[in-house]
């Protein structure tokens, strides 16, 4: 036999948490047993690759087999002997277990740069990455452009940082080139502490050579010797794969004193983030790094003035600096022409809620938000209708369904009043409530407030009070008036974006549902039916059959009735579970 | 610095470049509301009732305090919206605080009540939120009320960007956040009170002053603090005559003593009448039958044995007005120069010659500061805050050298873990050879690279030491001397002549200065020197000393050896505050007014001079030191009759040079002291002296530390070491 096979297995976290290391080595075991072992050895590789972005389908696995690709998916270890044996061994495909049409739609409309390497290299070996072009754009920078010049690229390529607000990566490098002082810094902001997002982990578990080249690049443009990668203690698969980059990066002379024999020294070192939402702000994060409390300062001065130790410090996110070495290799204009007049080059977005195929996809800026959500994203889930879209996390808003047809680029979406932030996406359907939407928002940012400033402090825990009394059929008269002013209060008096971006979601659902609010407040009744205070269950007697299938799942014994005679809810009983409502094959239960 | 211009409400006005927007506002005399902020703390930005809009930036309002004025900015400070933000500010404080007001002791001065009254607060929109966290009783002097906290964090700032304590910290986050220590646990700290007196709320406030007073029925009295040598600025704060509080003047700082151990003077044991011996047991007897008494005794011995026979000890904590008559009522009317205090036996080698003090407010214009005491902060406060501002509001390095570990650790730049001695050497020897550890090395090079550096000299040095810190010196650009000094107005008695070969303003005594101060005082003086502290006391062991009186004083508390020598004595006169053990001994014990009960100066050791107010009447039938002995010397028939301390200081200043044209608050100058160049001898501590068989010397060197024992808010720290 002299196939070249390659073997590759989705091992990010989700593919892990799907059993990924149970496949492999299933996949090691049964491709030694079929004899082939010496012989194979040489040629087939098996690697273990990043977050490939369907998560939603792990564990995912390429068989290459002389260069064709065949992808399977939900794939368990007890299903790898038949793969062995009849693909690899002979050659037949299996049909049933390869990935759907809708994986291909998934991947058709999204440009890969940050993720183009991401479930193709194994991250734990550099050499992977440097049979990649790794590390190249090292090379070019080092040994045919000055600083000036590699800063140039970067604004020749508009790129902007990812890390929530947009503000172009040159410009601040240009700022810390012309600080002076005897140290700099360089940090990446790997803290990714929004709730639902793992675009910066998947990079950093997938790909982890990228961002430190992305340093390395970072480092020589602006005349930094240190470097940092502030990371959440809550990914260790991404911590462990990044340390391991080092120290491999160090060993092949990428990383230390006299990089390349160019005179450059950089090293990295990685420091450990609790998991507090507010340390991925710039000044809490050094603060952090610094062993104090992590608490956002004043700014100005700015970090690229006086940041860490008091030294210019230029802090960028993972992905603005994992996009960073494909822009030198391949040149700014290659960058530039993807995207919108001022927003250019790709997106990571986290697409979750409720949409068919979620997972973390890339995109080129400026693509219509409708693509997204019914190409890449195949649709609304369960057949039901798109109500909204909300975008940029906690501090961004939503886009409703009739406005589908903005684009994502930093602009459109400031103007529909949400923003890109760092790349959280979530659907929203029929069944979701926007007040609900909104206190889910509050609750996080309230609980996050590092609690220094007062707007921010007291403010936010007032939104989320009123909010919650809305949602509990407590709401009152003149509340949404109250909610707006005090939102707009927190907005423009907090110290740091966190509380300035807080209200976002209030004001965002309050522009495009007022009408929802005021159904709470005045009707005492929750439109999508999700607010459990305003709902009642009651039987309609006309289409009850007595089948007793409710009595037998409600949880609290509230429902009442003989066999084949309608039956009763007691009301003060009722826990307002929906659990009858689930469950009544004649629609006799009503919910409202 | 350049200057630019800001425009404020309209009007235009020059700041210098750095300048925040906060600090035009003001100096265009728009008040702009601040709660977080203080001109002692870098800027904190967490209150935001501070906004005030500028022209031309993307955000609605900009935090004043915060953010640097630019050229040509214009700025606004009220307007409808900046109103709005303010209000709102302050609704959301109140949905949490208890408004005790009735019974805060902060009421009055509180920053958050004014404002909300000049805000004029209506009705909450807002449901309030009660669950106060119950106060906190657990630390000595100092009780927090949580619930009134606004977090403005000034308390937590104060503690460590002044202090380098860092007791405060905020814990948990968000609503729940506070300030409090580690672990929650009782304060263990310096108690100075500042964080007291910055916070703008009532939420720190001090047992001393629990329910005392409402702060607008209190009077303040500017005076000076009566512990150490810094002699800070004092505001004694009375209600019906009677001190309730103190705070520091020109709010610069104050120490616990200053702030909490003044209290002494309210001490029931207070002296309150005259005493004498009858039959061995001291009795109240009339100022009349006191001051007979001492008058004949005194005249009685100075015939029978010779003036020589006589001596007196002064005070280091009495004012100048009081220690120039006392030395004058010996030389003139007892005819002795056998004049010294006990305290010169601590006396900080080459003072006002070798290390003539700089200004302790210049600290931070040095850029290496060199501490040779690590007990600076205790003995001398204010020097401590000095340094540590330098140090963490200008960025200066400090050099430190402590065998131990105490704060200073903390914010040095090089710690030379060492002896004194040791540490000297060893810089000597990298300075001129370049050898040594690395710390010393570093530090070497720190000192050579400076322009200016200030050196923190110990209070007690060997001669060995001394002359070290002059070869350090000599191989140094320029330095500034620190020298710690322990008491109030040390410097002060030394000025005044307390020595016995001095006469006031440094004059030796020889026939010059002799016939000198004879015409001055129109007397006759005697014509040899005095004998020293250590002198006078062997003379009282070999009968050579017959009568001593002691103005302010407490040997033998300090060193319970000395009792049985003093008991030797003829006839010991006692003029205290207490009933002090040296009292005890005494046959006639007089009642003294304490520095806050009456007026005069003290010259600290900067040699500023500082006007001492009285903020209440003498406790009992006691009186100023000044009037006993002016009244004493005017029963053996001397010509003193000064009516006022006012007329004894125009005498100083005819006969002391130094203090001619002084101003209250001004240093006297290098140049106006006859000692300049001079080499040192107006220490007693020399290793020559120390080594001769004095009694029980040693302990002497920790006398007179007694009145801080008597406060009754001191007493209560648990934990802190208090110099006694
Ligand atoms: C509350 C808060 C949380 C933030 N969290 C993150 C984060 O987790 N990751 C990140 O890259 N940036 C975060 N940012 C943005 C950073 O402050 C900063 O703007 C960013 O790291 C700069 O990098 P960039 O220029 O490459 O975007 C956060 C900002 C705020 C106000
Ligand atoms: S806005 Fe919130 S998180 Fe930011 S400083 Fe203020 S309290 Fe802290
Ligand atoms: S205790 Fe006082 S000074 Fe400290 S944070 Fe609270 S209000 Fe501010
Ligand atoms: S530092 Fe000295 S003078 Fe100042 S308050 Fe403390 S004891 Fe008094
Ligand atoms: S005074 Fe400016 S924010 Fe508090």
């Amino acid at each position: 036999m002299n196939k070249d096979v390659s073997i590759k297995v989705c091992m990010g976290t989700g593919g892990i948490a799907a059993g990924g290391v149970e496949v492999m080595s299933t996949f090691e075991k049964a491709l030694a047993s079929v004899g082939i072992k010496a012989a194979v050895q040489k040629n087939c590789s098996m690697h273990k690759v990043g977050c490939r972005g369907f998560c939603a389908r792990d564990v995912l696995v390429d068989v290459i087999i002389d260069g064709t690709k065949s992808t399977y998916q939900y794939i368990k270890p007890d299903m790898v002997e038949r793969i062995v044996q009849e693909h690899v061994v002979g050659g037949a495909p299996i049909g049933d277990w390869l990935v759907t049409d809708d994986y291909h739609t998934f991947h058709d409309k999204q440009v890969k740069v940050v993720l183009s390497d991401c479930g193709e290299v194994d991250p734990e070996d550099i050499d992977s990455y440097l049979g990649r072009g790794g590390y190249e754009a090292v090379k070019k920078v080092l040994t045919t452009m000055t600083p000036q010049e590699t800063i140039d690229v970067i604004k020749a390529s508009g790129l902007r940082g990812r890390g929530g607000a947009g503000f172009p990566t040159a410009v601040k490098w240009d700022m810390a080139i012309k600080a002076t002082g005897p140290k700099k810094y360089l940090i990446c902001n790997a803290d990714e502490g929004d709730p639902g997002a793992f675009m910066d982990r998947s990079v950093v578990e997938g790909n982890p050579h990228a961002v430190i080249e992305g340093m390395i690049i970072g480092a020589y443009a602006i005349g930094a010797p240190h470097g940092y990668v502030y990371i959440r203690a809550e990914y260790p698969l991404a911590v462990e794969r990044l340390h391991l980059a080092i120290k491999q990066a160090k060993e092949r002379g990428y990383l230390g004193k006299n990089i390349l024999g160019k005179g450059l020294d950089f090293m990295i070192k990685v420091k450990l983030g609790a998991g507090a939402f507010v340390c991925g702000e710039e000044t809490a994060l050094i603060a952090s790094i610094e062993g104090k409390r992590g608490q956002p300062k004043a700014k100005p001065p700015f970090p690229v003035q006086k940041g860490l130790w008091g030294y210019p410090t230029i802090i960028n996110n993972v992905e603005t600096l994992a996009n960073v070495p494909y822009i030198i290799r391949k040149g700014a204009s290659w960058y530039a022409a993807m995207g919108t007049e001022k927003s250019k080059g790709t997106k990571v977005f986290a697409l979750t809620g409720k949409i068919l195929n979620s997972g973390l996809i890339e995109v080129p800026m400026g693509i219509p938000l409708k693509e997204v959500i019914y190409d890449i994203g195949g649709g609304i889930e369960n057949g039901k209708k798109l109500k909204a879209v909300q975008t940029g996390g906690p501090s961004g808003g939503c886009i409703p369904a009739n406005m589908v047809d903005t684009t994502l680029d930093y602009e459109s979406l400031s103007k529909v009043g949400s923003i890109m932030g760092s790349g959280g996406m979530v659907v929203l359907d029929e069944t979701d409530c926007m007040v609900n939407v909104a206190k889910y928002f509050l609750q996080f940012t309230q609980s996050e407030s590092c609690g220094k400033c007062i707007p921010c402090r007291v403010g936010t825990k007032r939104l989320l009070e009123i909010l919650t009394r809305i949602t509990e059929g407590k709401g009152r008269e003149g509340d949404i008036e109250l909610l707006e002013s005090l939102a707009a209060d927190v907005k423009t008096s907090s110290l740091c974006g966190l509380g300035q971006s807080a209200p976002n979601p209030v004001l965002s659902t309050i522009r495009y549902y007022r009408d929802e609010y005021e159904a709470h407040i005045y009707e005492k009744r929750c439109p999508a039916g999700v607010c459990k205070d305003l709902l009642s269950y009651s039987i309609l007697e006309e289409f009850c059959k007595g089948c007793t299938a409710c009595t037998r799942v409600c949880p609290a014994g509230a429902i009442i009735g003989e066999k084949k005679k309608p039956h009763k809810i007691i009301q003060d009983i009722c826990i307002k579970c929906g659990a009858c409502f689930e469950t009544c094959k004649f629609k006799a239960i009503k919910k409202g | 610095m350049p200057n630019m211009t800001v425009t404020v409400d309209g009007k235009k006005i020059e700041v210098p470049m750095g300048s925040t927007i906060l600090e035009a506002c003001t100096a265009a005399g728009s008040r702009v509301p601040t709660l977080c902020h203080d001109n002692k703390l870098h800027p904190f930005g967490a209150c935001r009732i501070c906004l005030v809009e500028v022209e031309g930036t993307p955000r609605k309002f900009t935090p004043s305090c915060t953010t640097p004025a630019t050229d040509n900015m214009v700025v606004k400070t009220t307007s409808p919206g900046l109103i709005e933000a303010r209000r709102m500010v302050l609704e959301l404080l109140l949905i949490k605080h208890p408004l005790d007001c009735p019974v805060c002791d902060k009421a009055g001065e509180c920053s958050l009540q004014d404002l909300v009254h000049e805000y004029g607060l209506g009705p909450s929109r807002f449901d309030p939120e009660k669950g106060y966290l119950p106060p906190d009783y657990e630390s000595a002097i100092i009780e927090r009320n949580i619930s009134r906290c606004i977090l403005c964090g000034k308390c937590v700032r104060i503690c460590d960007e002044q202090n380098a304590v860092g007791e405060w910290a905020f814990t948990r986050r968000g609503t729940r956040a506070r300030i409090s220590t580690d672990f929650d646990r009782p304060l263990d700290c310096e108690f100075c009170g500042e964080c007291v007196e910055i916070c703008p709320v009532g939420a720190l406030t001090t047992r001393q002053f629990k329910y005392k007073a409402r702060s607008w029925n209190l009077e303040g009295t500017a005076s000076v603090c009566n512990y150490c040598g810094c002699g800070c600025g004092v505001s004694y704060e009375t209600r019906e005559g009677r001190i309730m509080r103190v705070g520091p003047a020109r709010s610069n700082y104050l120490c616990t003593k200053g702030r909490f151990g003044w209290d002494a003077v309210h001490h029931a044991e207070r002296l309150t009448t005259p005493k004498m011996r009858v039959n061995g047991e001291l009795v109240d007897c009339t100022w009349d039958e006191a001051l007979s008494i001492i008058a004949t005794n005194l005249k009685v011995i100075k015939s029978r044995h010779g003036a020589e026979k006589i001596g007196g000890l002064g005070s280091v904590r009495t004012t100048n007005e009081d220690s120039y008559v006392f030395q004058k009522f010996l030389r003139t009317v007892v005819e002795t120069n056998n004049i010294d205090t006990l305290a010169r036996l601590k006396t900080p080698k080459g003072l006002n010659t070798t290390f003539f003090s700089g200004e302790l407010n210049k600290m931070a214009s040095h850029e290496v500061i060199l501490v040779l005491d690590k007990n600076v902060g205790e003995i001398n406060p204010l020097t401590g805050i000095e340094i540590v501002r330098a140090v963490n509001k200008k960025d200066r390095k400090l050099i430190l050298v402590n065998d131990e570990f105490n704060k200073f650790n903390k914010i040095a730049t090089v710690v030379l873990p060492t002896s004194t001695v040791n540490a000297l050497e060893n810089l000597v020897k990298a300075l001129s050879s370049g050898a040594g550890s690395e710390e010393s090395k570093r530090a070497a090079a720190m000192l050579k690279a400076a322009k200016n550096v200030a050196i923190i000299v110990p209070a007690q040095l060997s001669d060995n030491e001394f002359t070290l810190i002059r070869d350090l010196a000599g191989k140094l650009p320029e330095v500034t001397y620190y020298p710690l000094v322990r008491r109030s107005n040390f410097q002060g008695s030394l000025d005044m002549g307390v020595m016995p070969s001095y006469y006031p303003g440094y004059r030796k005594i020889d026939e010059t200065s002799t016939a000198d101060f004879a015409g001055l005082w129109n007397a006759v003086l005697p014509e040899t020197t005095g004998m020293n502290a250590v002198e006078m006391i062997k003379a009282i062991t070999q009968g050579k000393l017959a009568a001593l009186y002691i103005m302010g004083d407490d040997p033998a508390g300090s060193d319970p050896g000395l009792k049985g020598i003093l008991q030797k004595l003829e006839f010991l006169v006692v003029q205290d505050i207490f009933l002090t053990e040296t009292a005890k001994l005494a046959h006639v014990v007089l009642p003294a007014a304490s520095s806050t009960e009456k007026s005069g100066t003290f010259t600290n050791l900067e040699r500023r001079l500082q006007q001492v107010n009285k903020a209440e009447e003498p406790i009992g039938e006691s009186r100023p030191d000044w009037e006993i002995i002016q009244d004493i010397a005017k029963k053996m028939g001397g010509s003193m009759k000064y009516g006022s301390t006012r007329d004894i200081l125009a005498e100083i200043r005819s006969v002391v040079p130094a203090y001619k044209d002084l101003a209250f608050g001004a240093c006297w100058a290098r140049e106006k002291s006859p000692l300049a160049g001079m080499a040192d001898d107006l220490s007693l501590t020399s290793d020559s002296i120390m080594k001769q068989e004095v009694i029980t010397a040693e302990r002497l060197l920790f006398s007179s530390g007694m009145t801080i024992t008597r406060s009754h808010e001191i007493g209560t720290i648990r934990h802190y070491k208090i110099e006694v």
